[in-house]
Formats: structure tokens, C-alpha cells, sequence
């Protein structure tokens, strides 16, 4: 019956990016499963509190072998949980479940990847991108990355040499163009064939409300994957709910956890969804 | 698993017999299927299903939940897809398994809950009803029912009435007088009663000043509320003749112990479900472990055990309670 099991990890590093964002890396098990980008873990220090709930982070690196995989996770300090992961030392261990949820998916007929990524929302789109390198012919890959500010573009190394086009936008014009990153897209939105093109967007909630907006006209397939707050990630607490429309004008709740974290834009409803504009990274940013 | 001993796990709630005391408790553990991946859902107590009401619930806007110091915070307002579809999409799953299902059940109103435990009565597979009076997340029933000990024996005994299952009544910690709720219950029929469903609670964001949950208030559960839980147990163990279940804030087989010895004849483990998918499995081998230890060929011969001085007064006056 038993198929699949809490992974015992270890901490290969822990590295402040700045005084609050963090890149984590761990070493697991070979029955760690391959992810797809998109896809999160639930992780908690090893042992017992203060904080006890694990805590999901979308994937943002995953290297398997043999003996072993490799996994790293971005993340933002914004609560005590997230301090708590924080103090992590390399050496040290974890209890990570995962890979969970829904990943992006691409369409076949999808030859431009439009990626749309707000602040730690960069971290599942970096691991897609550079999985979509790997694959036979990878598509061309325009990336529209926005922060607060210059500091917080935070992988901005490893996600430029991936796309072909990088437009950056920091709501205090310190890097590339002032304002914000929906803003830029609008602008150049026209550039995009929606026959070919696909967006995949990832950031805070107003973000993702903003783009839903925009598309609103326009026939630009769109997935995104959304963040909420969970207790267990394995669809059983229901607390991390997000709405969708359904027929008659009804309203349903689905999980983040396993029916997303990667949804259809134009499936969710916004004027229900809190404003998470403290986005941690958690099942995504 | 089992470590390889004869220890005897099994305790009787009324007439339903489970392998052993732990059970997964309500809406911690969804429809079973959730958990069956990470471990063999044959050696639980029983699972009981999220709460059941007789038409879909969509439940309360996000966010539903908030973790607090040794806890959480949870208003997610029993969304569930309505009995109906349970006994249709998940009741099979479930009948797979040599664990007990016990099939939680909630209702606006008493004819609500009595339909449901109807039809539940009707499918094959269910052990027992779980009669929830006492989640403070919703508007109209739950609580409303369990805070009054007129409500709470109105609701049992329509039950009791209308199903052909043990019915077990979980009660709330939200009141002044529990023993009083538990002999009101008791009278009206129940077979046995759990306790405590989650505390009233709230968390505010200072920064921006709004409350953490969209419902503005939740459910406080995990190891914070365990020694309230406890006392509670504790005091409705002596205040009825009927079996106890304890629940509140168990995260592993010692917590497991302590309700066990203060008289819980089975214990729910539920935050901890969150924390470790495996949790349970783990509870069970410890308590077999701790038994072995004790030298106790039963798991009941230390239910209802705790030395108090009183007890230990009794004892030694003559004549133990029988």
C-alpha cells in the first residue's frame, strides 16, 4: 500500500541572498521522485517546534542521480516559520514530503514561453525555463521579471541566461523599467501570437489578479500557480483553498495543495482571494 | 510494524470492538484516501471521515488557517461534497480496510442531521456516527448545538432515533460546565462521547491590522489546547458512565497515554496528522511499546488508572469503584 514516505534530507547549504531571502539546498534520497517544474515540498526542521506545520516551497532546482538528488528552494523570512527555516545549518536535517501538487504544463503547439514572474514567484518559472532547455526543441523563452526593488530580483544570474528576451521592471525604477511588472507587459503584449504563445505566471496575489485583468480580452493561454497557506499539502486540511468559477455562476473551492498549485488563469476568481503582497515564496513565489 | 509481542490493543466502544485506541480525528485525515499512500490504513482504530452534511458545502473564503504558538488556527467551515456523494465516491475506498470508518455527520438544523445519519445507516461500511455539535466555524448548527445541554441531548436522541449505528457526540470545549453537556448526552442515548473539538481562537496581523483568517475567528487545536483537553476528559470520564474518547493536541504516543490514563477508553489524533502523514501508525507502536514496558498484557489494563490522591485514598479506605 505504502508509496511514498516523508524524505529524511540534509542541508547542503543555507546561503542569505540578502538579510531576507535565503537559497536552500538539500541533499535527499534516491526515492525522492522526479519533479515537475511547478511542483512544491512541504519541509520542516527535523524534531520538534516552536513552529510544528511544514512549510510548502515550489521547487526551484532539482538535480537527481543514483545515489541521490538534490534539491534547492528560494524563500523570503515573513513569519516565524519561515525564520525558523532560516536558522537552518548546513548539516543539518529536515523532513521534506514531496514533490506535491500539479506542475506546469506545455502545449504542443506552444513555440514562445511567456514567463511572468513576480519577486520570489521567480523560482518555479527559473526551474521550468531551464528544464525547458533540456527538452528536443525548447521554445523561445521571454520573461518579464518585476520586484519592489533592485535587490529583491532576486536570481536574476541564473534566470537571464535562459531566456532569449528579459524585461525587468522595480516599482522604484532602480533596475530596468519603473513600475510595475503587469504594467510592462501590457505594453508588449501585442508582440505575442496567442496561437503560439503560452504565459506562465507566478507571484503575489494582486499580481496575478492584475494579469487576469488584462488577458481578460485577449485569447493568451495562461497558467499560473498560486499560493496559499497550508497545514498538511496532501489535500486532507483543506485550508488552503482558492475559488474557481463554475457553471451557474456558482462559486467552488479547490486545493492549492493538490488540485494546483498550477491553475488555469481564467478558471480562478479574484474578488474572493486575499491580498498575500507578503509572499513568502511559499507554493510558489 | 507491531513490535512482536501478544499485547492486546483492542477496546469496545459500546459494541463496536477496534483493533486499537487510535483513531484519526475529523477533519484531519479527509476521506482516508489522502493518508493511504504514506501508510497502511489497515492498522489504525478507525478513521474518521471528514464532517458529512447532507448537501455540498463550499466552506469559508481563504485564509482558512494560521499556525500559532504549539497550534492552529483553522476556520475552514466544513466544506465537504455532501453525504451523498461520500457514500457514492468514497465509502468504497474506505471499505477496502480492516480499520473502523466512522462517518462524522453535521446539520444545520436536527432534521439535517437526522437524514444524514439515515442514510449513512443504509451503506455498508460505516462503523459508527460521529455527531458533531461543536465546530465554531460555521453560522448556523454546530455549536449552536453543543453549548447547551438541552440542544446537545435534543440533537443525540433524534439521532440515536433515526440511525442503526453506535452514535459517538463530540462536544466542545466552548462551555462553562462539561460535565453537564456529557450527563445531558448520556441521558438522551448516545453511546459514546469525544471530546474536545477545537477552542475559539483568533490572530491578528499588527502590520495591516486585519485578522489572520478570513473568518475573522477559528478553531484552536494542536499540543497548545492538549492539557485543557485533558482536564476535560478528565472531568467527563467521572461524570458519565458511558465510553470517553480523548482528543486534543496528541503528537505522539505519550500524549497518547496520558488520556488513556485518565480514563479515555480511545484517543483521536488530528493536528498531528498535518505535521506527520505517518503519525498514527507510530502512536500504535508506542503505546505497544509503553505497555510491554509496563509489563501490561492489555491496553486496557491501564485505561483509567491515574493515581490521584483521592483515588489512592479510596483505595486504600477499602472497596475500589467497580
Amino acid at each position: 500500500m505504502k508509496s511514498k514516505e516523508i524524505a529524511p534530507g540534509a542541508v547542503l547549504f543555507n546561503r542569505a541572498l540578502t538579510p531576507e531571502h535565503f537559497l536552500l539546498a538539500l541533499s535527499l534520497t534516491p526515492s525522492f521522485a522526479r519533479p515537475v517544474p511547478g511542483q512544491f515540498v512541504m519541509i520542516r526542521p527535523e524534531g520538534v517546534g516552536p513552529q510544528l506545520l511544514s512549510r510548502p516551497f515550489s521547487l526551484y532546482g532539482y538535480r537527481g542521480r543514483r545515489d541521490g538528488s538534490r534539491i534547492e528552494l528560494l524563500y523570503r523570512t515573513i513569519g516565524a516559520g519561515t525564520r525558523q527555516l532560516a536558522a537552518l545549518k548546513a548539516g543539518e536535517s529536515v523532513e521534506i514530503l514531496g514533490p506535491l501538487g500539479r506542475g506546469f504544463t506545455l502545449g504542443p503547439d506552444v513555440d514562445e514561453v511567456i514567463l511572468l514572474a513576480g519577486g520570489m514567484g521567480v523560482a518555479p518559472l527559473t526551474f521550468f525555463a531551464e528544464r525547458l532547455g533540456r527538452t528536443k526543441a525548447p521554445p523561445r523563452v521571454v520573461c518579464y521579471f518585476g520586484a519592489r526593488i533592485r535587490d529583491e530580483l532576486i536570481g536574476l544570474d541564473r534566470l537571464s541566461p535562459l531566456c532569449s528576451e528579459l524585461h525587468i521592471a522595480t516599482e522604484d525604477g532602480s533596475c530596468g523599467e519603473r513600475g510595475v511588472i503587469t504594467d510592462l507587459f501590457a505594453a508588449r503584449m501585442r508582440r505575442h501570437d496567442p496561437r503560439r504563445a503560452a504565459i506562465y505566471a507566478c507571484g503575489p496575489n494582486p499580481m496575478l489578479q492584475t494579469l487576469s485583468r488584462i488577458l481578460a480580452g485577449t485569447s493568451l493561454r495562461c497558467q499560473v500557480s498560486v499560493e496559499e497557506r497550508m497545514a498538511c499539502g496532501i489535500g486532507a486540511c483543506l485550508c488552503c483553498a482558492t475559488a474557481v468559477a463554475m457553471p451557474g455562476r456558482q462559486v467552488s473551492y479547490r486545493r492549492v495543495c493538490c488540485d494546483g498549485p498550477v491553475f488555469n488563469l481564467r478558471d480562478l476568481i479574484w474578488d474572493m482571494t486575499p491580498d498575500h503582497s507578503d509572499s513568502r515564496g511559499c507554493t510558489s513565489p | 510494524m507491531k513490535p512482536s509481542t501478544s499485547i492486546d490493543l483492542k477496546v469496545s466502544i459500546g459494541d463496536l470492538v477496534l483493533n486499537n485506541p487510535v483513531m484519526t480525528a475529523s477533519g484531519t485525515f479527509g476521506y482516508g484516501e489522502e493518508f493511504a499512500p504514506y501508510g497502511d490504513l489497515n492498522h489504525l482504530g478507525a478513521v474518521i471521515v471528514k464532517g458529512l452534511s447532507l448537501e455540498p458545502r463550499t466552506g469559508n473564503p481563504p485564509p482558512r488557517m494560521m499556525e500559532t504558538p504549539s497550534g492552529m488556527l483553522n476556520a475552514v467551515g466544513l466544506q465537504n461534497i455532501g453525504v451523498r456523494a461520500f457514500i457514492r465516491e468514497k465509502l468504497p475506498f474506505l471499505r477496502r480496510f480492516d480499520c473502523a470508518v466512522i462517518a462524522n455527520i453535521y446539520g444545520e438544523t436536527v432534521e439535517e442531521y437526522e437524514r444524514v445519519a439515515g442514510l449513512l445507516s443504509r451503506a455498508s461500511g460505516v462503523a459508527a456516527l460521529e455527531v458533531n455539535i461543536s465546530c465554531p466555524n460555521v453560522r448556523r448548527g454546530g455549536i449552536a448545538f453543543g453549548a447547551e445541554p438541552d440542544a446537545a441531548a435534543e440533537v443525540t436522541r433524534r439521532v440515536k432515533a433515526a440511525a442503526a449505528l453506535p452514535v459517538m457526540v463530540k462536544l466542545t470545549p466552548n462551555v462553562t460546565d462539561i460535565a453537564q453537556i456529557a450527563r445531558a448526552v448520556e441521558e438522551a442515548g448516545a453511546d459514546a462521547i469525544s471530546l474536545i473539538n477545537t477552542l475559539t481562537g483568533m490572530s491578528v496581523d499588527v502590520e495591516k491590522r486585519i485578522p489572520h483568517l478570513a473568518n475573522v475567528t477559528g478553531g484552536l487545536s494542536g499540543p497548545a489546547i492538549r492539557p485543557v483537553a485533558l482536564r476535560m476528559v478528565w472531568q467527563a470520564v467521572q461524570a458519565v458512565s458511558i465510553p470517553v474518547i480523548g482528543v486534543g493536541g496528541i503528537l505522539n504516543a505519550r500524549d497518547a497515554l496520558e488520556f488513556l490514563i485518565v480514563g479515555a477508553r480511545a484517543v483521536q489524533v488530528g493536528t498531528a496528522n498535518f505535521i506527520r502523514p505517518t503519525v498514527t501508525m507510530e502512536i500504535i507502536d508506542g503505546i505497544s511499546a509503553y505497555l510491554e514496558r509496563h509489563a501490561c498484557r492489555s491496553v486496557t489494563q491501564i485505561i483509567g488508572t491515574l493515581k490521584t490522591p483521592e483515588a489512592e485514598l479510596r483505595r486504600g479506605g477499602g472497596g475500589e469503584r467497580t
